[in-house]
């Protein structure tokens, strides 16, 4: 693995959503790219406890996975939807990182759809699967610190 | 108060939900996580007014609120959608949807839209 810096991330996709990303988890606030961490050629990247995934293209070739622990998970819940995840509801941890994912993504629909690159039918994140075996693909971590916790992307883009 | 059904496949979104209206002296007389369920309580329960999540898995938001509105053309529904659902929000609303929040959706706006549609 090896790590890239912000200002040279090679997808236009992957900045719009990341850029989408901080914007939210930072209260529309960008946060200084320095604390973010990537890493490409992340194929043997373990998932935390949770994960979504979001496909990028009609063919659902390219993919973003969001992946986090419940804390975190509960933290933005909090921040979002005025609630804490209680003990004891775990499947409301899914269904929280599913809302993460898919409001990071409807707000970054829009930029896309600006720089022509269209992709979104409506499509439910799904339970996150990370296939890291697939040929002529670019893994890319990124780790985004937050207050409660590390919130990881990867990006699975082809070449 | 309003007698009020939350339909949304998430459970985080209708303990939300539920949360909101609660604390704004509604009752939840129905919750339903999918459309065919939502269609089958509207027609047990007659709520005063739907909240109805728009992606959900089986039938969709948009197709149950289709056959509510065949069954009572004077049934309130309100869309709650993702910021990428504007097309979906549109036919909703030619559908017969009275309103619709966008998520993350605060406790306020909720309230605020509810409370105007049910005024109607």
């Amino acid at each position: 693995m090896s790590e890239v810096t912000a200002n040279n991330i090679f997808s236009e996709k992957m900045e719009i959503i990341l850029s989408s990303a901080r914007s939210l988890l930072f209260g529309g606030e960008v946060s200084n790219d320095e604390n973010i961490i990537i890493i490409k050629d992340a194929e043997n990247h373990k998932l935390r406890a949770y994960s979504s995934e979001f496909s990028l293209d009609q063919e659902g070739e390219d993919k973003v996975i969001v992946s986090a622990n419940c804390h975190v998970i509960s933290y933005f819940s909090m921040m979002l939807f005025g609630m804490e995840i209680p003990e004891g509801e775990e499947d409301m941890c899914q269904d929280g990182l599913n809302e993460l994912l898919n409001i990071i993504i409807g707000n970054a629909a829009r930029d896309l759809s600006k720089r022509g690159l269209d992709f979104l039918e409506l499509i439910t994140p799904q339970v996150g699967v990370f296939d890291n075996s697939r040929d002529s693909f670019n893994n890319y971590l990124v780790i985004v610190p937050t207050e409660s916790g590390e919130i990881d992307f990867i990006f699975s883009l082809r070449d | 108060m309003a007698r009020i059904m939350v339909v949304d496949d998430s459970h985080m979104i209708r303990k939300a939900l539920r949360l909101y209206l609660e604390g704004g002296n509604h009752e939840i007389v129905a919750e339903a996580s999918d459309g065919e369920d939502a269609v089958k309580a509207y027609a047990k329960f007659k709520p005063d007014l739907v909240t109805m999540d728009i992606a959900m898995p089986e039938m969709t938001g948009i197709e149950a609120l289709g056959l509510i509105m065949e069954m009572d053309s004077e049934a309130k529904v309100v869309m709650v959608s993702s910021i990428n659902e504007k097309d979906l929000v549109v036919k909703a609303i030619e559908l017969g949807a009275k309103s619709f929040v966008l998520k993350p959706m605060s406790r306020e706006k909720t309230l605020q839209v509810i409370d105007e549609v049910l005024a109607k």
